[in-house]
């Protein structure tokens, strides 16, 4: 590998490249892409289809016409024998790179250092490869890694090497002979006799290891026959026998295994009916309902989540077990899955996260703040609303969330929802230093009691965000209240007024024109008549006029009057306008 | 590796090998259940988390080295957190070996995983390492912190010390027990090697070798249509030096004894492992290897759980391949094989007689291992195809010796399988007396004879294209008085098996040095009887043992 991380100094850009390697290099690229299309998309999806068939025939033309592509892995790099085809830092297309740059990552992790693909390799075994490279690549663990699922395939063209997970390491301060036996992997480095395996298990004659089995299940017979004979006497049953086995195995490998699953599962309860077995059952059937969310089969998970209610019809055991098994979904798959899928794709994702309840809220909520399209965010949302109706607590985590996306989703959710029980949720993002959570929070109050969000609005009087103070002065000059009039004139008494904008200063007047009483008209004439014979004209003192044309009482009204004979032409101005308006409405 | 292992291996995922003889330095303490910190989980499982703690904290000590010298307050801070890291791993295996084999660090014999997180600190400690010209680090119980300030004092002048210097340095310091491996190998070197003790390092002369030492790795593919078209130069045509078993049936008792290593198995286990596992011995059946050679090997007397879920999954695999079954299918046999007794855990305490003299409850307890099997399997597996067959075989694997009772319902054909395998390997490593002096031609032969109406024929054929009509390890007579003993079946004439002469017509023992041995047995030789076990020559070490 030393060699390679050389290689990958010596050579600059992809042009220094040779033919092959850049030919390889683009392929890759187009790989990495299709992967990615491969993940989103259902795999009978013509575009998929065609994409598959693409990039398997321009592999093939490749190998056929440049020999065989023998592809080195590093977990950032990979190279065409020492060619680096894709390292970090060779292009400049940023998103093309996120991509392709996961692509030697996901396969070094799996343990396969060096992948070789000979000419004449048919278009199934390279479908092998495109499927085990996109079963591999979605969520945190998968069923098989890329190691059992290329060798499962039996490929004659398509090589891999790889390390394995463990194996017997031997220190020296000398380098071993080279080629002395020189054969890779598995291979008769020396035979161990039994006390010589014994000793490699590290256990004594007598010893068990930790793993019991003490006891002998099959009886011994008293008698035996000759071998040779009995099987002669037996051959000519061998071939029908032979026969009729493996087409039990064709009709049994035929059947989706998720179909034979409720047959045995009753069995196993009629076996033991007790609450182990439903215990362990349960945590099987949650591992598989995980698996299918992960893949999105929504369908499959369906199924599980049937099953589970059978198996565990009071969810006595099933809520804590679904919460651990879908804590470790890989959430971004699955958004972008749902970014892509149809309005009957979400739906079912939807119903099916409702269906789940508690355990898939935060799943539910992380797909709501992950997804980029409108509709699966909405999907999502409705979800979460039918689901935490009655338990809006069971959304305080994310309440709490780090990140102010989740916390405006909930936020919004919240307001859905409504009621006095959500207020205590409310509470907690009041003072949010993210100024779209707090408008998602004004936007909520909405749906909330008026005594209750009261309090909570008036703290946002002090923002000087205009569309916040906007939002909150139109929710708070829904009613008239006294108490709405006061908090904003104080906001307009403080010391701190003059310094806001022009645009703030109007839309406390403003709101305070929606409220205001005869109760405000002192302070509203104090803010006009103030300063005296050297008044000015200022945005403070007309928009005090024209509040107290609005409030339009007699006092109001007479304060004007007064205002109109003042010595000040700032407000006999500001008192004139205001009247004429008057008039002219 | 009847001379004494010149290397010193480390103690692998399996606790290390346990012959003091071989390796007196380095002998590992033998598994010991981890009750002091509560460690439920599996070995591997365990060694790949410190594996990743031990490179942060190595990491961290290294830089925190670079800006404070050695013996400030802020260093040894580092090495408290360092010992504390490495300290269960000293506890419980006796020795901490960290090395890089190309680009991939293993703890103790187990690759520390890769994700995107650790990946910064994996490639820090892989330049570290490199920097110094060595493989790695090997820490034994009793280090002490003066120690390990003393080593890192070396350590982190890696243009002073580094490769054997750094090696010598850390012996003339007094570091006993902390040192840097210089070259790590997964091959075993030549006995002209040197051994990686401080005595016989001390004598041992110039340190210098051109040669490079073998990959670690494994090629597949080449499949079974175009083998020979392995660019990696894989072996694999079964031409076994000394007519043994092959490395992977030691490795897939390591890889099994990990899977299996844990008290309860209640946090999970890793279904991808397992079939890690079975792959060298599904290989080995494509490629027509005598992977039933290490069921003979052990003898009767094989009473150790990995062995007997390794010899039904090499028998069982075996058997699949000749029905035909496809390498996905094995892998699934296979893994299923491996796990199929796992219930037996949880009943092992209720049932302290022989199978003969059962009492109602014993018999009831040993009947119900095969719920608890399926159970646990449930329990601590992601339910997918593969372990729905598993949990399938736990459960099924008994129902033609009468339990449990499914309802009329057949068993899947895995678990026949199974069930077939598993029988045959039983009555071989049986624990009754008359057990013991079962040969593996009787085992057979009970299979075909009073037990046959519990098999299927196919089954039944199936085991005898496995393992012949003189499984190997069986003793027999050959046609001209000869004593030979079956090292392997030969599937193109049952009757003519892969045979090693222990006694010529004469009855006289033919030297070890110069063995002779017919592979196959020709045509115009045969076998005229299988001895029984009071038939069998006596031998060097049988003499010894009485």
């Amino acid at each position: 590998m030393t060699n390679l991380s050389q290689s990958s100094e010596r050579f600059i850009s992809l042009r220094e490249l040779s033919p092959y390697a850049q030919h390889t290099a683009v392929w890759l690229r187009s790989l990495a892409r299709a992967l990615k299309m491969f993940r989103l998309y259902r795999s009978e999806n013509p575009v998929v289809i065609a994409t598959r068939e693409q990039i398997a025939s321009k592999l093939a033309e490749l190998v056929n016409q440049h020999g065989a592509m023998d592809l080195r892995f590093t977990p950032s790099e990979i190279h065409l024998v020492d060619e680096p085809v894709i390292r970090p830092g060779v292009d400049s297309d940023e998103n093309l790179r996120a991509t392709e740059l996961q692509l030697p990552f996901q396969v070094y992790r799996d343990g396969i250092r060096r992948i070789v693909i000979l000419p004449e390799v048919p278009l199934a075994e390279i479908y092998v490869l495109f499927d085990a490279l996109r079963v591999t690549g979605v969520g945190p663990e998968t069923q098989d890694d890329l190691v059992t699922l290329l060798w499962q395939g039996n490929l004659t063209h398509i090589q891999s090497e790889s390390v394995p997970l463990e194996q017997t390491i031997y220190l020296s301060v000398h380098r071993g002979s080279e080629g002395g036996g020189g054969h890779r992997g598995l291979s008769y480095a020396w035979s161990p006799v039994g006390s010589e395996i014994r000793a490699d298990l590290g256990q004594q004659l007598g010893a068990q290891g930790l793993h019991r089995d003490t006891f002998d299940d099959w009886a011994l017979c008293d008698s035996f026959v000759d071998v040779p004979t009995a099987y002669h006497s037996m051959e000519a049953g061998f071939d029908e026998s032979r026969v009729r086995l493996m087409e039990e195995w064709r009709d049994e490998s035929a059947c989706d295994w998720a179909g034979q699953t409720p047959g045995i599962v009753q069995r196993l309860l009629e076996l033991d009916p007790g609450d182990g077995m439903r215990t362990s059952l349960v945590q099987a059937l949650v591992t598989w309902l995980a698996g299918a969310l992960q893949r999105c089969d929504w369908e499959e998970a369906q199924r599980s989540l049937a099953m589970l209610r059978q198996v565990d019809p009071q969810s006595r055991w099933t809520c804590e077990a679904m919460t651990a098994a879908l804590s470790g979904l890989g959430l971004q798959e699955i958004a972008q899955r749902l970014d892509e899928d149809d309005a009957r794709d979400q739906a079912r994702f939807s119903s099916l996260m409702v269906a789940i309840g508690q355990p898939a809220v935060g799943l539910t909520c992380s797909v709501m703040c992950l997804c980029t399209k409108v509709r699966p965010r909405a999907a999502a949302s409705t979800a979460i609303c039918y689901m935490c109706s009655d338990h809006p607590e069971w959304l305080a985590p994310f309440v709490a969330d780090s990140r102010w996306q989740m916390v405006r989703n909930v936020v919004f959710v919240l307001g859905q929802i409504g009621g006095a029980a959500v207020v205590p949720l409310l509470e907690e993002v009041c003072a949010h230093s993210e100024l779209r959570v707090r408008r998602a929070l004004v936007q909520a109050l909405g749906n909330v009691p008026c005594d209750v969000r009261l309090p909570m609005l008036l703290e946002q009087l002090h923002t000087r965000d205009p569309q916040l103070l906007a939002a909150t002065l139109n929710m708070l000059t829904r009613e008239r209240n006294p108490r709405v009039a006061r908090a904003i004139l104080a906001r307009i008494q403080a010391p701190d007024f003059e310094s806001r904008s022009e645009e703030n200063k109007r839309a406390l007047f403003n709101g305070l024109s929606e409220v205001a009483d005869d109760h405000t008209v002192p302070a509203l004439e104090q803010l006009l008549t103030e300063g005296g014979w050297f008044a000015r004209r200022t945005v403070a003192r007309v928009a005090a006029a024209r509040t107290l044309r609005r409030i339009g009482t007699e006092t109001a009204v007479a304060v004007l009057e007064a205002g109109l004979r003042s010595k000040s032409e700032a407000v006999r101005s500001a008192c004139l306008d205001a009247m004429s308006s008057r008039m002219n409405s | 590796m009847n001379d004494p292992d010149p290397t010193v291996p480390t103690p692998g995922p399996a606790p290390g090998r346990q012959d003091p003889a071989a390796n007196p330095t380095n002998a590992a303490a033998p598994a010991a259940p981890s009750d002091s910190h509560g460690e439920l989980r599996p070995l591997d499982e365990r060694m790949r988390e410190l594996g990743q703690l031990l490179v942060l904290r190595l990491l961290s000590t290294t830089r925190v080295g670079r800006a404070y010298q050695v013996g400030n307050q802020t260093f040894r801070a580092q090495l408290d957190l360092l010992l504390g890291a490495i300290g269960p791993m000293l506890n419980e295996f006796g020795e901490t070996v960290l090395v890089a084999l190309e680009t991939d660090l293993y703890l103790n014999g187990v690759r520390i995983p890769m994700t995107r997180a650790s990946l910064r600190h994996h490639q820090a400690a892989l330049k570290e390492f490199r920097r110094r010209k060595i493989a790695g680090l090997k820490i034994e119980k009793g280090v002490t912190r003066d120690e390990l300030e003393k080593f890192f004092a070396l350590f982190l002048q890696p243009e002073v010390y580094n490769s054997t210097g750094l090696l010598e340095a850390a012996l003339a310091g007094g570091c006993d027990h902390v040192q840097p491996a210089i070259y790590a190998s997964t091959e075993a070197p030549g006995d002209d090697e040197m051994v990686f003790t401080p005595g016989e390092i001390q004598e041992s002369g110039p340190w210098n070798s051109s040669s490079g030492y073998r990959s670690s790795s494994t090629f597949s593919g080449g499949g079974t249509s175009d083998p020979g078209a392995d660019p990696g130069g894989s072996d694999r045509t079964g031409n076994a030096p000394r007519g043994a078993a092959p490395k992977s049936f030691t490795q897939a008792i390591a890889g099994t004894r990990s899977l299996l290593t844990t008290t309860a198995l209640q946090n999970g286990m890793e279904m991808r492992h397992a079939k890690r596992v079975v792959q060298p011995l599904v290989d080995g059946a494509f490629a027509a290897e005598p992977v039933v050679m290490g069921l003979a090997t052990l003898g009767h007397h094989d009473e150790y759980t990995y062995m007997h879920a390794v010899n039904v999954c090499m028998v069982a695999v075996t058997m699949g391949h000749a029905l035909g079954l496809d390498r996905r299918a094995l892998a699934d046999l296979g893994a299923a094989a491996l796990l199929h007794d796992v219930g037996k855990n949880a009943v092992h305490d209720r049932i302290t007689h022989p199978i003969g003299e059962w009492s109602e409850a014993e018999r009831a307890a040993a009947e119900s291992h095969v719920i608890e099997g399926a159970k646990l399997l449930a329990r601590s597996t992601t339910l997918n195809a593969t372990t729905l067959r598993c949990i399938r075989v736990a459960l099924e694997h008994h129902v033609a010796a009468g339990y449990p009772d499914l309802g009329g319902a057949k068993p899947s054909v895995l678990s026949r399988l199974v069930a077939c395998a598993d029988c045959y390997t039983s009555l071989q490593t049986h624990r009754s007396e008359r057990g013991r002096s079962v040969t593996p031609f009787e085992a057979l032969g009970m299979m075909l004879g009073p037990l046959a109406s519990s098999f299927e024929p196919a089954l039944l054929w199936a085991l005898v294209q496995s393992v012949g009509f003189y499984p190997p390890g069986q003793i027999v007579k050959l046609d001209d008085g000869a004593i030979a003993l079956v090292l392997a079946p030969n599937p193109a004439d049952l009757a003519r098996p892969h045979v090693r002469v222990a006694l010529d017509s004469t009855g006289q023992a033919l030297p070890a040095q110069a063995p002779v041995e017919f592979r196959p047995l020709p045509a115009e030789r045969s076998i005229t009887a299988a001895l029984a076990a009071a038939e069998y020559p006596e031998t060097d070490e049988s003499r010894r043992a009485a």
